[in-house]
């Protein structure tokens, strides 16, 4: 570079100050940003995470369970606190108020407070419901545990009701093999069981339900608004008892 | 103009947010009787919508990385109208879940509704447009974080 005047020199020194200040605030600047941009995407990953369920897994539930009247049963007959459950397997609501309970309606089986009566019936005119309900019936003849089992897994897996490809029979084999239930009671699933869901649908007509999901607290009908509300005031009427 | 705009919009979102926030398994439903994304990604998006909402809606009102968080939000509403928008058109009856709620309900009172909600997402997405074109507004932490340059 050619020398300069004294005067421009000092211009030209003034300016690449100047230039250096600017690169400087805006690397401050894009460094802010990119730190409040990250710092947002953690949070709302960790938070993600943290409301995450670790479903998945089909470890079968430690629970004492048993077969009732149409229905399976988990926790025992000794239980302070009784609950009936009349739901479909493909019903949304249904599907968030299992989600919503599961852990702690367990977790008051497995101490003996509560014991609950699940009660799936067909209320919705689709196929899947009608086949998953006989699967679920063929499960629970063999073996409550696993029908249990089943019977979380089908609501984990819940389809979309309008949805052209739900589940198939197959489909529904599958989930059964992964939970450990013998060959010879998935073959029961392509012949639908009538007298066992007529059966099933009457005692939840005789009981005058005419919605899913439906619970029954020691014979009086849970109330809320929301799922989350019937959520939140089951579990209390269940800590609420000795 | 443009506080206006940010004090509106993350007012709302951190309203809608906060109603939801105690309720994820809720929220899951509400994204599920859209029945429009795939299965496996609903419990996530679900879960994380009203977390996002709470932190636009935060981001707005106190005026930080104004036009990103504009930018945001007015995907955010767009993605709601084509939502809103799509269960219409199929004949799917819901509430649309944007403050609580959400599931099924009567198709006469769904469809009631759907106009409404689409115009107040649209103009919710206008005042975010605005925020994205002039993010630069009175009383907001970005004038702090990143002050106007001299001359």
């Amino acid at each position: 570079m050619a020398t300069k005047p004294s005067s421009g020199d000092r211009a030209t020194k003034a300016a690449a100050i100047r230039l250096e200040h600017d690169r400087a605030e805006r690397k401050r600047k894009l460094g802010l940003m990119a730190g409040v941009i990250a710092t947002i995407a953690v949070i709302v990953a960790v938070m993600v995470w943290a409301t995450q369920k670790n479903s998945g897994s089909v470890e079968l539930p430690k629970v004492e369970t048993s077969v009732g009247d149409h229905s399976l049963k988990m926790g025992p007959d000794s239980a302070p606190v009784k609950v009936v459950v009349y739901e479909d397997f493909l019903c949304p609501f249904c599907r968030e108020f299992e989600e919503s309970t599961r852990d702690f309606l367990l977790a008051g089986a497995q101490d003996g407070k509560v014991q609950v009566e699940f009660r799936p019936f067909r209320l919705l005119q689709d196929e899947y419901s009608l086949n998953a309900l006989n699967a679920f019936a063929a499960v629970l003849a063999s073996d409550p545990q696993k029908a249990l089992a089943f019977h979380d897994y089908a609501f984990d897996e819940q389809p979309y009701e309008a949805a052209p490809n739900k589940p198939t029979i197959s489909d529904l084999r599958g989930w059964a093999n992964k939970i450990g239930v013998d060959k010879s009671v998935t073959a029961k699933f392509d012949t639908v069981d009538q007298a066992w869901v007529d059966a099933a649908n009457k005692a939840a007509a005789d009981a005058k339900i005419t919605g899913t999901p439906t619970i029954l607290v020691d014979g009086k009908k849970l109330e809320g608004a929301t799922i989350a509300e019937m959520a939140d005031n089951l579990e209390k009427l269940i800590a609420a008892a000795k | 103009m443009g506080l206006l705009a940010r004090l509106v919009v993350g007012g709302v979102w951190l309203w809608a947010g906060l109603i939801k926030l105690p309720h994820p398994e809720a929220s899951v439903t509400a994204v599920r009787a859209y029945q429009l994304l795939p299965l496996e990604v609903v419990p996530v998006v679900g879960r994380a919508l009203p977390i996002i909402e709470v932190l636009v809606g935060a981001l707005l009102v106190l005026g930080v990385l104004t036009r990103f968080s504009g930018l945001l939000s007015a995907l955010l509403q767009l993605a709601f109208v084509i939502g809103i928008a799509s269960v219409w058109w199929r004949g799917i009856a819901i509430e649309c879940g944007c403050f609580g709620d959400g599931g099924a309900v009567a198709w006469e009172k769904a469809r009631a509704q759907y106009p409404w909600e689409i115009a107040r997402d649209l103009g919710l997405f206008l005042l975010s447009a605005y925020l994205v074109w002039r993010p630069r507004t009175a009383y907001s932490l970005d004038n702090v974080l990143f002050p106007e340059s001299k001359g």
